[in-house]
């Protein structure tokens, strides 16, 4: 747990300079992933980065859980399948994908079980809570793998991408790479403000609480299970959402998604790229996915140099290798609001 | 010709009956040492499985080397002790005082490493075991039903080292040690015990007890890649369902999950693997600290 | 019985067969600042823990405002009106001093679990977190790590998010444990200036503190009460002398 230094040793750099400069530099970056289709006109980056910004959607809704609220999960994959199925089994032998029915549908799925997961696994803790969510990702993973619905381990694949019909003009064409980028990089860069708000916001600030001593703040009059249930449910629909780009994104869904080695990696990207902070887990995904493409070139064994490199972080870089460059934030930002009102 | 349907009925459920009991054994002998590992030295160790695909392996490759079973299982043991005593020195003594994110992480770093080193040095084939002649026989129960001694001599065996590992932790100094440990784990520390060698040797012993495991099943299930995964979720049910820590819950929790798995299997065969989870869900409910666990 | 605030009936709590309160029942007046003293091991923190819900008895009951509040949870109390400190410190480390009193105060202010907060919602926040830190004197340390704080900066600090909360009864334990003399005489100060407003239960080992400030006394041994009453009362009750203080302390009769 990073500690804040005395204010007195930065008198010039007060919580609203960086929060701001912080803005700024979020709204740069924004602006070159909006602008990298022409930047970068080779369809395999743009794959890549649809990719990133997907892993980075499903990575940060897990931080959500495992960083500021102080679960640990080891089944956040339940959700991510469960996103991608809904999708999948309902649509399989559908023409048109209506995306207006298909997200919602997904969105939903995704957000009633993990209410049931939430509601049954809060009512433990540490170890218990691992293992149970653990129990309940495989419990979700032989589903899909032997309900008659999901045809096996050969998967469902999709023919078609949803389609966004507005009357009948069609807003984006989703068989197209860039079109599909696009609508990529609107739901990463909502569910990115989406969990700041969140977190600034006095939720934020209880969950974190709540990570850092539980009984504490339910002394303090708030009833932390049912907080604890609302991350809970926050975090597995966005991870639903994941699933639903993915799905959508590659055509193709198996029982894999939800395999416990899907969440296993989901919390190395989130120690790789840093966590309770947003960024972290998108760098992690961004090294992940570049990783699981060079490595192979170097050696067939790519696996084994990822799990030396993943010793090495745990061990050396306990906080991340982000933790090498930024200090970690601990403090919600209404406090540089209150400053406002001053 | 009822009759005889009844009684072909009755063993069947025998045979199933065995069949569970022999897989909770060898499911105790996995998650006694996760247990342990946890209960003492406060470590959750999802590489565990490995050692038992170690084993597995370990036994595979010394029993084409020496011709014999056996001998091949007995000059495997002590490897692996060697093993477990090893990656306890270089990484997990590392760990003790992290959360169980990091430790979680590290020992998944394990599995894709140990994963990948059975790949370089075996490859990827499926592989049998032939055990020696007097085990490789059935036992018959009618005209028709037969059992093979080698899953009896699995039982045997897993309940001899049961009732070691009773002996060893009731009576001896160690087992003191490893009571005190588990029961509270700061006050073994501040007791003036070596910690380190004591926690070197349980480690040890846990990773050989789930080799060994591995060992006497390859015969049954064959050597193959990944075969430590299922084990190792399973394992983990086992020691949630019987109370982390608790040698005694894996007992019970084993020998609960092998009959649900097997039985459940023949019974409900579209619901066999969900059953298992569906199990230590129920009793985490009913006590959220297993069976035999203390309350934290 | 309008004064009345809380009413703990014959309240037993069992750890295993161990008794850690037996038979207790308490009466606390409205306004009045009432200390429970006992030895080590007397079962003070077992009876604060089961008024505030930490703990459950096994068998009595507690009234809160002639409401039934046995069974309740910790958070449900709090909301009631019931703040408590803790024998340990209990803050939340890596957050600043004033985040820890807004955590506090946001408590009762928030809607929809703070997930969205309006503009109106975060100046009334401000203004109550900063008054219950300018209650306990640490306005300047706004900014500063909780960790980083000295031990009675800490204390005044739980102090002030008790305070936030806005409680009617307060049930402190130990506040003045482990403090200097010059810190110790800076909470008494505070105390007497809460107990104008508040109902406090107060649990405390420092003797000339308690005897001065308290109005009503509750001596504690062995799970049990011994004697109730005012300081003169229990200052000049045989039972309490040979119990809790021997035979040879001389007690002084000023005050």
């Amino acid at each position: 747990m990073a500690l804040r230094p005395e204010s007195s040793v930065f008198p010039f750099q007060t919580d609203t300079m960086i929060s701001e400069k912080k803005s700024i530099y979020f709204f740069i970056i924004f602006l070159l992933l909006a602008l990298f289709p022409w930047i970068i006109e080779e369809s395999f980056y743009l794959e890549q980065l649809t990719r990133i910004l997907i892993l980075g959607v499903f990575a940060m809704s897990l931080d959500l859980l495992v960083g500021y609220t102080g679960i640990v999960s080891l089944g956040h994959a339940a959700f991510y399948g469960v996103g991608a199925y809904t999708l999948a089994c309902v649509f399989q032998s559908a023409d048109v994908i209506n995306f207006w029915y298909a997200l919602p549908l997904s969105l939903a799925a995704s957000a009633l079980s993990a209410t049931i997961i939430g509601w049954l696994s809060i009512r433990t803790s540490g170890v218990y809570l691992l293992m149970i969510t653990l129990a309940f990702g495989q419990m979700c993973y032989f589903f899909y793998l032997e309900s008659p619905y999901c045809n096996g381990s050969d998967g469902i694949l999709l023919l078609n991408k949803p389609e966004i019909l507005w009357g009948a003009y069609n807003l984006l064409d989703l068989e197209n790479e860039t079109h599909f980028y696009f609508f990529v990089l609107g739901w990463f860069v909502a569910v990115f403000l989406l969990l700041k708000r969140i977190l600034q916001a006095p939720f934020g600030q209880i969950i974190q609480g709540i990570c850092a001593n539980e009984s504490r703040v339910r002394g303090l009059g708030y009833s932390t299970p049912t907080y604890k249930l609302v991350s809970f449910v926050i975090a597995g629909t966005l991870a639903g959402l994941a699933g639903f780009l993915e799905a959508a994104h590659t055509g193709f869904v198996t029982p894999a998604y939800s395999h416990w080695h899907q969440s296993g990696m989901l919390l190395v990207i989130l120690i790789l790229g840093g966590i309770r902070t947003l960024h972290g887990p998108v760098l992690g995904a961004a090294a992940i996915v570049l990783l699981e493409d060079l490595l192979p070139n170097i050696t067939d064994h790519w696996k084994l140099l990822m799990g030396l490199l993943i010793i090495v972080i745990v061990l050396f870089l306990p906080n991340g290798t982000v933790s090498f460059f930024t200090r970690i934030p601990t403090q919600s930002a209404i406090q540089y609001k209150n400053k406002k009102h001053e | 010709m009822i009759f005889s349907k009844k009684i072909m009925d009755a063993s069947f459920y025998l045979i199933q009956f065995l069949n569970g009991i022999q897989y909770g054994f060898l499911l105790f002998l996995v998650a006694a040492g996760l247990t342990l590992v946890f209960g003492i030295m406060g470590i959750i160790n999802l590489a565990h499985g490995s050692f038992y695909m170690i084993g597995a392996y370990l036994a595979f490759w010394l029993t084409n080397l020496t011709g014999n079973f056996l001998i091949g299982v007995a000059l495997a043991i002590p490897v692996t002790i060697g093993i477990g005593y090893l990656v306890e020195r270089t990484t997990f003594s590392r760990l003790y005082s992290r959360g169980h994110l990091h430790q979680v992480l590290l020992t998944y770093a394990l599995i894709l490493i140990f994963d990948e080193l059975q790949l370089i040095l075996w490859g990827n084939d499926f592989h049998g075991i032939d055990v020696p002649e007097f085990l490789s026989g059935a036992i018959q129960l009618t005209d028709i039903l037969s059992y093979p001694t080698y899953r009896l001599f699995i039982s045997a065996i897993c309940i001899v080292l049961a009732f070691m590992m009773y002996w060893v932790i009731q009576k001896t100094k160690l087992g003191m040690m490893i009571r005190a440990g588990a029961s509270n784990r700061e006050m073994v520390q501040i007791l003036g015990i070596d910690v380190q060698r004591l926690f070197a040797i349980i480690f040890s012993l846990g990773v050989a007890l789930a080799a060994l495991a591995g060992m006497l099943a390859a015969p049954v299930t064959s050597v193959y890649p990944g075969m430590g995964e299922n084990i190792l979720i399973i394992s983990f049910v086992v020691a949630v369902i019987g109370g982390i820590g608790s040698i005694k819950g894996a007992f019970v929790g084993a020998l609960l999950v092998g009959l649900v798995d097997i039985y459940g299997k023949t019974l409900f065969p579209e619901l066999a693997s969900i059953l298992v989870y569906a199990l230590m869900v129920v009793v985490l409910l009913w006590r959220p600290q297993g069976l035999f666990g203390t309350a934290a | 019985m309008n004064d009345t605030i809380l009413h703990a009936d014959n309240l037993t709590k069992h750890f295993g067969v161990l008794p850690a309160v037996q038979n207790v029942s308490l009466l606390l007046k409205r306004g009045v600042l009432h200390a429970i003293i006992g030895p080590n091991g007397a079962g003070k923190t077992t009876l604060i823990n089961l008024l505030s819900g930490e703990l459950h008895p096994d068998q009595g009951a507690i009234r809160y405002r002639n409401k039934e509040i046995t069974q309740l949870l910790p958070d449900q109390i709090s909301r009631l009106g019931i703040g408590r400190s803790y024998q340990k410190i209990n803050i939340i480390p890596s957050f600043t001093c004033f985040e820890n009193c807004q955590l506090a105060a946001q408590s009762r202010l928030i809607t929809f679990m703070g997930l969205f907060c309006s503009g109106k919602q975060v100046k009334e926040l401000h203004e109550r977190t900063e008054k219950a830190l300018e209650m306990v004197h640490l306005s300047h340390r706004n900014k500063t790590a909780a960790a980083t704080m000295s031990y009675g900066e800490q204390r005044q600090l739980e102090l002030a998010m008790i305070l936030a909360t806005e409680p009617e009864l307060l049930l402190l334990d130990e506040p003045l444990a482990g403090m200097g003399n010059q810190e110790s005489n800076q909470i008494i100060e505070l105390l007497q200036k809460l107990a104008k407003q508040h109902t406090l239960l107060l649990v405390e080992h420092d003797m000339d503190a308690v005897f001065a400030i308290a109005q009503q006394l509750t001596v504690m041994v062995n799970g049990k009460i011994l004697e109730t009453g005012t300081s003169n009362q229990i200052r000049n009750s045989d039972a309490v002398q040979k119990a809790y203080l021997g035979n040879n302390v001389i007690m002084k009769n000023e005050g």
